[in-house]
């Protein structure tokens, strides 16, 4: 029989609260650590670079004599990417969730679940690369320009998010309570119209967060849009078109870029960031919202 | 339309609308299955794929030549000392060690209209070696160990000037073997039927220099050094389809040289095991210790809703600002430089969320009062913990970091700028190193092989199915 | 008469701001079987976990006044692990720990000491054997605690406590989750165990109470929600001779 020292066990009992505090708080100090350094690297920016002009210009050439640095062009190409691909997703996203929340125990849900969750799986860089064999050459095809497009990363990413606009919605949908889907099928209603008039309005604002939700994955995306986007950064003036979104300029330009070049592109990260917290509010108030007039 | 209606028909496009998601699937790893496994690239080269076989040698080869077979014009390259390796050939990074039976000698001299180098004769103190051996050897013979014999081809499609000049802005392409038999045997007639000029076809046995000279759409199929001392007249350029199969025991077993251009991935997939291993070791104590935090001490208040919301938004942040933050703190500021561990620091960061929500999960849900009893025992409270909770959440914990590993093993943009991009095995932490789906990532846009690309992105689905199925198979082990 | 195990002097306890227990004074002597009845909410499982100091677990309690073990105050002088090792608590639903019976047994122990293989063994299979489940689960002792029925499973929790050796069992409410016939088990097991151990149990059960304890203490609740303890005495007393009009309202089930 030997001893075990009370004393010892104290001493791993209150370092190991510590640690699992410090553990507790990584992710938060990592939030604001990250916060802290792009700004850092960012802000320096603006010591030559007029906001205006980044904001609001659509001139990014950081290799001419008098370089400029607008990203005006990346804003609008990373909005339109991104609602294009929401749009693209919402009709089968919807089917799906609906499909799922309605239809849940048969055979085809069993298949529709188990594909969305490989689609899920897929990693980014291998949407990429089927979309530089597949779609770039189908949209050049159909819609004429060189494939190399706006609308061929849009196609990319509506694949991509439908996991993520799929899952949020079905958990909203299937939230509704039975009674009240009973009470339309009680009055006569058929699925269609109980669907249409009582379950989507009551899931309305789970389902707009998702959209929103999959906005900011979309917004995000870096590796899948480089390879089909085209990455010319200049002023895409149709969805045909080569353009660059934020995340393809960062990436595209940090391995070379120095000095004032490479403090724009950390504020074209200050940018992006900005954008995802703004998203992520807008979750928080909707579901808000939403609970309360539930 | 009546209400029953409308009802069948939203139903129905519903249903349609779900199995598009399906569809796509099935599209996307049938597509990529496809590219993985089998490439098929259109070649051109300037001989017919026809054996003549009158001289009275044949060539030998080692397998990891790749080759299968050899042109004429090629082994002139060769015997004059042009080409010295087979990169341009077949992509395989090895010197050519060109080998001529001496017997043979004046006959091949004589065949390749060229003088042979007296340091490829053959002698009894010559050692074959085992890559990258070419052996021209009098017919016959037995060639060393390891080399196999590949056929010769020798034959150039002869035609006069006209055929294939422009004209009208067309200019015939390179032809296929059909096509030529079609011009021997009559079946076409004109040249326009290939893309060239409003011609007849006029096919001649073994014409000669004149003949082909003067008759306008003339063709005949010469010997190749024949041809090779002809003036005045054109060939044209035959293409074929070079098919096989794209991933091979010895792509996944080679390491990768000149940074992917040459070789397998073997090398590239020890470093993607390094870092997973790596990020488990990291992000599992911190992960699975906030979850613990918060599921068994944190109090219900401001400090625990901070958390959480720290965890929500670091959830929320690209992958590529990952990378930037990564480049910054761990490749500069702690001076770890593009390496095998600020690639894994930074990812362990990116797949916290995912672990912290997946054991928290899991710990939640196991009985407290057991823990109360453990307690009332005399047992500390990590004791308890570590006792009672833990084993008993272990599967979802575990089912947890399985997933996270899968995300990390599909991340590109994160590691683009700490992970570094040497193909080569990483020696230690600090080593520069290439992962898999970055490889793919970097291959694209080098613009390397996309048959490489597609072999590597096949082998990376296949993990993830595997990690993703052995996930599930846990869930269900728990239930 | 038999020694006083426990003294507590003038114990008052809060959750917060709300006072849960007033000035409460006890005697608990060694090797009786002592009940706290009283109706719910009273306070009487609270002031159990005084005696084992498992109030300390919450967040926000503060106690005031002295509990004396064996003369030494609980709260200032004694260490706490070694506290719950001498005063052992079973809880009101069985939770035997996910792991085999030996296990469970050899837990407490285990925290303490390092034992060789023989030496626990004999712990265990005495403990098993004293609370009653030996005989019915020897040849299986490494199956899962959890696999037992709800009675063994009490029962196991019984021997898991007495496998640390303790002094003084404290009972929560032991019976309620459980049959008829597994409680008049343990009922009977609680009476072969004070001739070794001092037993408190929490009973919303009188007729238990009356049947197997020796001592009752009757708590109430205020009209501020802060129990309190009306009268102690032998349970025969407070049964047929209650000295306060409220326990003899309660006894003969006017309220609670």
């Amino acid at each position: 029989m030997k001893n075990k020292s009370i004393k010892m066990r104290k001493q791993i009992d209150t370092s190991s609260r510590y640690f699992l505090l410090l553990c507790g708080t990584i992710s938060v100090i990592t939030v604001l650590l990250i916060t802290i350094f792009i700004v850092q690297q960012g802000i320096p920016t603006f010591q030559t670079v007029s906001i205006k002009e980044f904001l609001f210009s659509t001139d990014w050439s950081p290799s001419k004599s008098v370089p400029h640095y607008g990203v005006a062009s990346f804003v609008i190409a990373s909005f339109e990417v991104t609602l294009l691909s929401v749009i693209f997703a919402i009709p089968i996203a919807l089917s799906c969730a609906i499909y799922l929340s309605e239809f849940a125990t048969g055979n085809f849900a069993k298949i529709l679940r188990s594909g969305i969750e490989l689609l899920a799986g897929i990693p980014s860089i291998i949407y990429g690369l089927f979309g530089i064999a597949v779609v770039v050459p189908f949209v050049r095809n159909t819609f004429g320009g060189n494939g190399f497009s706006l609308l061929s990363a849009a196609i990319i990413l509506a694949i991509m998010i439908l996991p993520t606009i799929i899952n949020f919605s079905e958990v909203t949908i299937r939230s509704v309570p039975r009674e009240t889907k009973n009470a339309s099928i009680a009055l006569g209603a058929t699925q269609w119209q109980t669907i249409k008039n009582v379950i989507i309005p009551s899931s309305i604002s789970g389902i707009v967060s998702s959209i929103i939700l999959a906005l900011g994955r979309a917004i995000g995306e870096t590796t899948a849009v480089v390879l089909v986007g085209g990455n010319a950064p200049i002023f895409a003036s149709s969805p045909i078109d080569m353009g660059r979104t934020l995340t393809m300029n960062i990436i595209t330009d940090m391995s070379y870029a120095s000095g004032v070049h490479m403090s724009a592109l950390f504020a074209t990260a200050m940018l992006l960031f900005f954008f995802i917290l703004l998203l992520n509010l807008i979750v928080v108030l909707v579901t808000r919202k939403g609970a309360i007039h539930e | 339309m009546n209400r029953k209606t409308t009802n069948t028909l939203a139903l129905s496009i519903i249903k349609i609308l779900s199995a598009i998601t399906i569809a796509l699937l099935v599209i996307i790893l049938g597509y990529l299955i496809y590219r993985g496994v089998w490439y098929q690239n259109q070649k051109e080269g300037e001989v017919l794929p026809i054996t003549t076989s009158e001289e009275d040698f044949s060539l030998y080869a080692t397998k990891d030549t790749k080759l299968s077979f050899i042109s004429w014009y090629t082994l002139f390259s060769i015997a004059k000392g042009r080409e010295r390796t087979l990169r341009t050939l077949t992509q395989v990074n090895e010197k050519i060690h060109f080998y001529v039976d001496p017997e043979v000698k004046e006959e091949a001299e004589a065949y390749l209209l060229t003088p042979i180098k007296d340091t490829a004769l053959v002698n009894k103190d010559t050692t074959f070696e085992p890559k990258g051996g070419i052996y021209l050897l009098k017919k016959g013979k037995t060639p060393p160990h390891g080399y196999t014999s590949l056929p010769l081809y020798d034959t150039v499609v002869a035609v006069n000037n006209s055929v294939t000049t422009l004209f009208n802005n067309r200019k015939i392409g390179s032809v296929t073997e059909e096509q030529v038999k079609d011009l021997q045997n009559g079946t076409i007639t004109n040249w326009k039927t290939l893309g060239g000029p409003d011609e007849e076809v006029t096919f001649i046995d073994n014409a000669t220099n004149a003949q082909l000279q003067h008759t306008k759409g003339s063709v005949s199929i010469l010997n190749a050094n024949v041809f090779a001392e002809e003036h005045g007249i054109d060939h044209l350029s035959i293409s074929r389809v070079e098919k096989g199969l794209n991933i091979t025991w010895e792509y996944l077993t080679t390491n990768a040289e000149e940074s992917g251009a040459f070789g397998g991935i073997f090398s590239i997939l020890i470093n993607t095991l390094l870092m997973i291993l790596l990020v488990l070791f990291i992000a599992t104590p911190i992960g699975v210790g906030s979850a613990i935090y918060l599921s068994m001490y944190a109090k219900n208040g401001p400090f625990k809703s901070l958390i959480r919301s720290g965890i929500d938004v670091l959830a929320g942040v690209p992958s590529i600002i990952f990378g930037l933050f990564g480049m910054l703190v761990f490749v500069q500021l702690f001076h770890l430089s593009f390496s095998l561990i600020s690639g894994s620091l930074t990812l362990s960061l990116m797949i916290l969320p995912t672990i912290i929500r997946t054991s928290e999960e899991s710990i939640n849900s196991v009985d407290k009062n057991t823990v109360n009893a453990s307690r009332g025992l005399g047992a500390t409270k990590i004791e308890s913990i570590t006792s009672i909770v833990l084993p008993a959440a272990k599967k979802g914990i575990i089912t947890g970091l399985i997933l996270a590993m899968g995300r990390a093993l599909g991340e590109t943009a994160a590691l683009v700028f700490t992970i570094g991009s040497s193909t080569n095995i990483a020696t230690g932490l600090t080593s520069s190193s290439r992962v898999l789906a970055q490889h793919i990532y970097l291959t694209i846009i080098e613009g390397q092989s996309i048959d490489k690309a597609f072999a590597s992105a096949l082998i990376l689905i296949i993990l993830e199915l595997i990690i993703n199925s052995i996930a599930k198979k846990m869930l269900r082990g728990e239930k | 008469m038999g020694t006083n195990l426990f003294h507590v002097t003038n114990l008052n306890l809060w959750y917060g701001k709300q006072q849960a227990l007033k000035d409460v004074n006890m005697e608990i002597e060694k090797n009786k079987i002592t009940a706290f009845i009283g109706p719910s909410g009273c306070g009487k499982s609270t002031f159990l976990r005084v005696l084992n100091r498992m109030n300390d677990l919450i967040d926000d309690v503060t106690i005031t006044g002295e509990v004396l073990l064996n003369q030494t105050d609980i709260y200032k002088d004694v260490e706490i692990m070694n506290l719950r090792r001498d005063v052992g608590m079973v809880f009101q639903s069985p939770n035997p720990f996910p792991m085999s019976i030996y296990d469970n047994v050899a837990y407490g122990p285990r925290l303490f000491k390092k034992y060789r293989k023989a030496e626990m063994h004999e712990i265990v299979e005495r403990s098993l054997r004293q609370a009653s489940l030996w005989d019915e689960i020897k040849d299986r002792l490494h199956t899962n605690g959890l696999a037992l029925s709800g009675g063994q499973q009490q029962r196991l929790c019984l021997a898991r406590t007495l496998a640390t050796n303790p002094q003084v069992i404290l009972m929560d409410e032991p019976t309620s989750a459980l049959d008829p016939i597994s409680t008049s088990r343990i009922e009977e097991l609680m009476i072969e165990l004070k001739k070794e151990y001092s037993i408190v149990i929490v009973t919303h059960n009188m007729q238990q109470a009356s049947r197997i304890s020796d001592t009752t203490s009757f708590f109430m609740i205020d009209h501020n929600r802060c129990g309190f303890l009306v009268e102690s005495g032998e349970t025969k007393d407070i049964f047929f001779k209650p000295r306060d009009s409220r326990t003899e309202d309660y006894i003969s089930g006017k309220f609670g």
